[in-house]
């Protein structure tokens, strides 16, 4: 009883040690005094762990599907009563920074990097460096001066955060081979690869790590799986769902090489399959999505 | 050449097979009773009073003394993520006119949300006569007086309790005003999903995380429509005007607008349907598949007597 005693302690110990230290981590990028006019409004809000379903109300679950150890709200507003509403997420690495920015993108975006890497939006802009996902929006909707300062305050967190802006190494290693998207998105988890494309109800892939890209204006993914067994073990998964879900058809099994059908839409979606990965291509046929893996092949470890 | 006699002997032969055979007519020659109306315009103040007429009117819901629940998706700040405010003046004029005795937001609706709408000024009086659940505005936590913990949901395969707002429980017609958008966990949230609005944040964050495994879209699933077995809905608005296909369910998405809205009493159906609009298969949504499992209403919206028209 009492070493029980003892470890929940320890546990609840060892985790407000932990909230304090990302805590302090969060305080020294809140922009401090004024920024173009702006200052703070309020005492910034603090959320750990679970706590972030108390603060976003929907859609906490990307967060903690990519790992997340805190975030800061804080309101900052001028004399003419604009308000600018900036949060900061305090990723558990880089890679799940940059994966939340990036399947947060939306077309209308147009590249940010003074600091960070990011978008701006009409309203808002969506940064990352190391494993701070950063948003700054302007809470009148898109006023051009406003906005122009929701951009000054978040060059000044930017300038604040340690560390780089590497994208993970499945993007790097595809722009290497020539793979290049504009904007490609990354994900550790299906809430991620729901916001990209929906195969089915509940998880199909089980994949470790994917992202999704264009190729010649058509959609790929890659997924990675932690060996080549996994790999053939979910695939499988893949291709009996595949085969008797509604929303495919034409459902054809292409023995070693994978797998391919058509979703409602009436797009033509090829599963290739090499080593640790699995390769999709859209709105293709067979024998391009077959060369994409071949020149995936030779490059993804 | 076809003398009278025999086209009025056709004629009522024909009649009476219509009667029969279509299974439309609630009595001959009276109303046709819809499950669903589907009504295409842009105006959808015109379009949400013309979808609950196709049904038969408010009054065939809502009777004159009744008190009212209404739980409308209004707590969101981008557009296609909440329910655009001139469909919820719409029905709560109809509610009115029917003879309501008392109408109560279940979820706080802000007057900022109602300011949206270019209809506000004109319906200032009614929006005021409207009472609130105060403690009901996110993330609710529980009080004695507005909620009550519920220990048995009958039929219920997940859901093992749950702190809910007392009046959806209490009242004597519930209707649900929901927007159809995407929900990354989800994919759909509509009509089955926007009942976790009669919960506490408390109660709602065991949908997410009470399986054991963070992010089980089954357990979730399976819960919210468990939570459907608490208070059928009697009547369902969907907004499917204009909603985020990505990015759900709080946005900024991208943006998708075909200018639909519905009413009807199945929720299921509505939710099959909303999700066709959305580009995926009913049984791609997890929340349908369960709540059908559960007897809610039915997926096979073919079965159904459904009006879809233009104005």
């Amino acid at each position: 009883m009492m070493k029980k005693i003892f470890l929940a302690f320890f546990i609840l110990f060892v985790y407000a040690g932990a909230a304090q230290q990302e805590r302090s981590v969060l305080e020294g990028y809140l922009p401090a005094g004024e920024t173009d006019g702006f200052s703070l409004s309020a005492q910034p809000e603090y959320y750990f762990g679970d706590e972030l379903f108390s603060y976003i109300n929907g859609g906490a679950d990307i967060y903690l599907e990519y790992g997340i150890d805190g975030a800061v709200s804080a309101f900052y507003s001028n004399h003419e009563k604009q308000k600018i509403h900036l949060e900061i997420y305090l990723m558990q690495s880089a890679e799940a920074a940059y994966g939340i920015c990036s399947v947060n993108g939306r077309a209308s975006g147009k590249p940010f990097s003074k600091g960070c890497e990011g978008m701006l939006y009409e309203s808002y802009l969506d940064l990352w460096k190391d494993r701070a996902f950063v948003r700054v929006s302007d809470m009148g909707g898109g006023n051009a001066t406003a906005l122009a300062s929701a951009q000054k305050i978040a060059e000044k967190v930017c300038a604040s955060i340690d560390g780089k802006t590497e994208k993970p190494l499945l993007i790097t290693e595809l722009e290497k081979a020539g793979v290049k998207s504009d904007n490609p998105k990354y994900f550790q988890g299906l809430v991620a690869l729901n916001n990209v494309y929906s195969f089915g109800a509940g998880t199909i892939f089980g994949f470790d790590e994917g992202m999704a890209g264009q190729h010649h204006g058509k959609m790929f993914m890659i997924f990675r799986y932690k060996d080549e067994k996994t790999r053939y073990e979910w695939v499988q998964n893949a291709k009996g769902k595949i085969r008797s879900v509604r929303k495919f058809t034409d459902f054809q099994d292409r023995g070693e090489e994978g797998f391919s059908a058509v979703d409602k839409e009436g797009k033509a979606i090829n599963f290739n399959e090499f080593g640790k990965y699995l390769m999709v291509l859209f709105d293709s046929g067979w024998e391009d999505s077959l060369s994409l893996s071949k020149v995936l092949e030779k490059t993804l470890k | 050449m076809l003398k009278r006699r025999d086209f009025i002997r056709q004629s009522a032969a024909l009649g009476a097979m219509a009667c029969v055979n279509a299974n439309l007519l609630s009595s001959c020659g009276r109303f046709i009773n819809y499950d669903i109306s589907v009504i295409h315009a842009q105006d959808y103040y015109k379009a949400t009073l013309e979808a609950v007429k196709v049904l038969g009117g408010m009054s065939k819901f809502v009777g004159p003394g009744s008190k009212v629940a209404l739980l409308i998706n209004s707590d969101f700040e981008h557009v296609g993520a909440f329910v655009n405010p001139d469909i919820s003046l719409a029905a709560v004029k109809m509610i009115l006119e029917s003879g309501a005795s008392e109408i109560t937001l279940i979820q706080t609706v802000k007057d900022e949300y109602w300011q949206r709408s270019s209809h506000y000024e004109s319906h200032k009086e009614m929006i005021e006569s409207l009472k609130q659940v105060q403690s009901n505005t996110f993330p609710a936590t529980f009080n004695e007086e507005e909620w009550v913990k519920v220990d048995q949901i009958p039929g219920a395969k997940s859901l093992k309790e749950a702190e809910i707002v007392k009046k959806a429980l209490e009242c004597d017609v519930f209707i649900n005003i929901p927007v159809s958008k995407h929900h990354m966990t989800t994919l759909l949230t509509g009509a089955l999903k926007n009942i976790m609005g009669i919960n506490t944040r408390k109660s709602n964050v065991t949908f997410h995380l009470g399986s054991g495994i963070r992010n089980d879209p089954e357990y979730l699933a399976q819960c919210i429509a468990d939570i459907n077995l608490l208070r059928k809905t009697d009547l369902c608005i969907v907004d499917s005007t204009e909603f985020i296909t990505t990015n759900g369910p709080s946005g900024p998405g991208e943006l998708m607008k075909p200018d639909i809205v519905l009413a009807g009493t199945d929720i299921i159906a509505m939710d099959a349907m909303c999700s066709g609009y959305m580009g995926y298969a009913p049984d791609e949504i997890l929340t349908t598949v369960k709540g059908s499992e559960l007897g809610i209403g039915t997926m096979a919206t073919e079965t159904l007597n459904i009006k879809e028209i233009t104005i």
